[in-house]
């Protein structure tokens, strides 16, 4: 494989490796679909497992995210226009009375290191502006975050909101005090308890659909 | 007809402990002054902006950074009180925050409650609140109250409807965790003001205190410092809880954490005296520890929290310490492992308050019998830090003589007077048919459905509960 070294500096955590490896493979001609799929997606894969295997801890989780991320921002003028399609597109943000990111951020690199199109709206985010955004970008799913007990409730606002508007999309909920059961109680489509579980689910999710 | 609440008893210690020499404080003092004037704090309020630069701060307008040069936070906490007090309805109920004791408060604010009569989960309501109100109101380990968990079937306004169901169903000091942003802090005084009746009462027995996070690594959030600088300018005590994630939003070291918390709080502490000069104010260092794999939040053992009290009187304010909380998922041994401990530590370091007692779940899950479980913590808490009375009456020594020995103690009046004296639990060792004893957690849910059906608190005035739901129609009407 061509995109050995790409590979080994995700999975080694080398984040200033990175960069010039993926140029040096867009020089040498190696197909942009080798470099994505083989390179930066299937290392995240492994950083993935191996996360679900109690091997990584998440601050190497996030810098290892960090330099797919990295990579990704070199190949991202090539993807433009060429034959390489998203896996779908993923709407996620921080709800409404929360400032919170980290986990959101770290969630919204995995799912683009794992193929997606992701919509970013930050943080703070009412319920309105998914509604807006998820009318506007059409994904498949929308993901939402929070960290505060007090900021749970819009979840549940956020879902009612789109069950009225009658928005065909799966809605998905993460973030420390959010759990499975109150995913269920608030009718989401689905609750992911970390950042390589939320690739898993949307993966899951976006199959179904 | 109502029942009369049965008196508050605090932890009164008669030994205390130091954890960090003078040294590591002055370290402390040394490293939150260092992160002020260097690295600054995010201030997203144009108000509290201006307070910062028209008292000496160098304010980064564009990026809303503030630093503090080390002179400026002196002046402005030299003019914060050290003692105050929070006022309960009635007098019997006010904390005294000179006296040496710690008073603990439930905890907030849950999301979900097991239901007290069907035992199912669900979402938290209103009446949740109103029920553990009235459980905490008669438990006298329980001071003051945090309403427990959010009205969430009350969509617009759900803290002043916490704080109407909790003035409405307990006489003791009320202390919200939920009042974030200006114009429902406007609301929340002016029902404070009503159960306070006159001005005077409202500023020397505030009945009601706000309780405002901080945002770390080091910054504030815009509403909710502005609703802290209403509560302020009314004289209602307010105190910054920082919360830092060990491994996350602090550093993945205890020292730093406690660095980058303190910082947080002093900065807030700063600012409203700087607006409000002498305006009640607390310290509440509430850490976490980041899971390594989930990222998800943890509680620290209980020396941190205990830090944090230390660091409050350093800068010559009083505490919230986090002394109960549990990240358990049900009842049982998880959820009893550190609560007692640590509430006897704070206590021992001379916390003037602490809160988090009675959820489950990291502060989500109110269930019902949680409180009167974690009331026998406290009580063993209480018991552990009174020390021993040593007069002659107890003693004994004539008691001893007149048996002698190889005689027993059960016929002496001393005897029967001592063991009436004796705070003997009525959760645990109570005896069955079966010369056993009963499961605690039943005889706990026995209580607390005894409580609920049988303790109904004095209630405010007809005039007041009409000035109260008043209120709150005006709030829903300019917030909706």
């Amino acid at each position: 494989m061509s995109v050995d070294a790409i590979f080994q500096s995700i999975l080694e955590r080398k984040r200033s490796d990175i960069a010039p490896l993926v140029q040096a493979e867009i020089d040498a001609g190696t197909e942009i679909s080798v470099i994505l799929n083989d390179g930066l997606i299937g290392a995240m894969d492994v950083v993935g497992r191996q996360f679900g295997d109690g091997l990584l801890f998440v601050p190497e989780l996030l810098v290892a995210a960090e330099t797919m991320k990295t990579g990704l921002e070199v190949l991202r003028p090539k993807l433009v226009g060429s034959e390489i399609t998203n896996r779908g597109t993923v709407v996620i943000g921080t709800v409404q009375g929360d400032l919170h990111d980290i986990g959101k951020n770290l969630v919204s690199m995995m799912v683009e290191g794992a193929g997606f199109a992701v919509v970013d709206l930050g943080v703070d985010v009412a319920p309105e502006r998914f509604l807006e955004a998820a009318r506007e970008h059409r994904p498949q799913v929308v993901g939402l975050s929070a960290l505060l007990t007090t900021s749970m409730p819009a979840m549940r606002r956020c879902i009612e909101l789109f069950e009225d508007a009658e928005i065909d999309v799966k809605i998905i909920v993460g973030g420390a005090p959010v759990n499975q059961e109150y995913a269920d109680e608030i009718g989401a489509d689905g609750y992911g308890s970390d950042a390589p579980g939320a690739v898993r689910l949307i993966k899951r999710l976006v199959t179904e659909t | 007809m109502f029942t009369q609440t049965p008196p508050i008893e605090p932890i009164a210690p008669a030994y205390h402990v130091r954890i960090l020499t003078d040294e590591q404080l002055e370290q402390f003092r040394a490293g939150t002054f260092q992160l002020l004037e260097r690295t600054g704090i995010q201030c997203p309020s144009e108000r509290a902006l201006d307070i910062y630069a028209e008292h000496g701060a160098d304010v980064d307008f564009e990026n809303r950074i503030v630093r503090l040069p080390a002179d400026v936070i002196l002046d402005a906490l030299a003019q914060a009180p050290r003692h105050y007090t929070m006022g309960g309805r009635s007098e019997a109920f006010d904390l005294d925050l000179s006296k040496p004791v710690t008073y603990e408060a439930t905890d907030g604010t849950g999301t979900k409650t097991i239901d007290y009569a069907s035992r199912e989960m669900r979402a938290s309501i209103k009446d949740d609140v109103a029920k553990s109100a009235r459980v905490a109101d008669y438990l006298s380990s329980i001071s003051f109250y945090w309403p427990m968990v959010s009205a969430q079937d009350r969509p617009i306004a759900p803290s002043l409807h916490e704080l109407d169901a909790s003035f409405n169903n307990t006489l003791k000091h009320v202390q919200t965790p939920t009042v974030v942003e200006e114009t429902t802090a406007r609301y929340a005084i002016e029902m404070a003001r009503v159960v306070a009746e006159t001005e005077e009462s409202l500023r020397s027995r505030p009945p009601l205190s706000l309780l405002i996070c901080t945002i770390a690594p080091l910054a504030q959030d815009a509403g909710a410092m502005e609703a802290a600088l209403v509560a302020a300018e009314a004289g209602v005590p307010v105190g910054f809880m920082s919360m830092p994630n060990t491994g996350s939003t602090a550093p993945a070291t205890i020292a730093g954490t406690l660095a980058v918390g303190d910082a947080e709080i002093v900065s807030a502490l700063v600012l409203i005296n700087m607006a409000f000069p002498g305006a009640p104010v607390y310290h509440s260092f509430m850490p976490g520890m980041t899971h390594p794999r989930t990222g998800a939040y943890l509680a620290h053992d209980g020396y941190v929290y205990a830090i944090g009290v230390e660091l409050a009187h350093m800068w010559g304010v009083p505490t919230l310490a986090g002394t109960f909380g549990s990240d358990a998922h049900t009842l049982g041994w998880e959820a009893g492992m550190g609560g007692g401990l640590t509430s006897f530590l704070c206590a021992l370091c001379g916390a003037e308050t602490g809160s988090g007692m009675g959820l489950l779940q990291g502060s989500t899950l109110l269930h019902p019998d949680a409180l009167v479980l974690d009331a026998e913590l406290y009580r063993r808490a209480q018991s552990d830090a009174a020390g021993l009375d040593t007069s002659p009456d107890h003693l004994a020594l004539d008691v001893i003589h007149a048996v002698g020995p190889r005689g027993h103690y059960l016929r002496e009046r001393h005897t029967r007077d001592f063991l009436r004296k004796t705070d003997f639990s009525d959760v645990v060792h109570i005896t069955d048919e079966k010369g056993g004893y009963r499961d605690p957690f039943l005889v706990a849910r026995q209580k607390t459905d005894w409580i609920l059906e049988n303790h109904h608190p004095e209630p405010l005035s007809e005039s007041q509960q009409a000035e109260l739901t008043r209120i709150l129609e005006a709030a829903e009407n300019e917030l909706t």
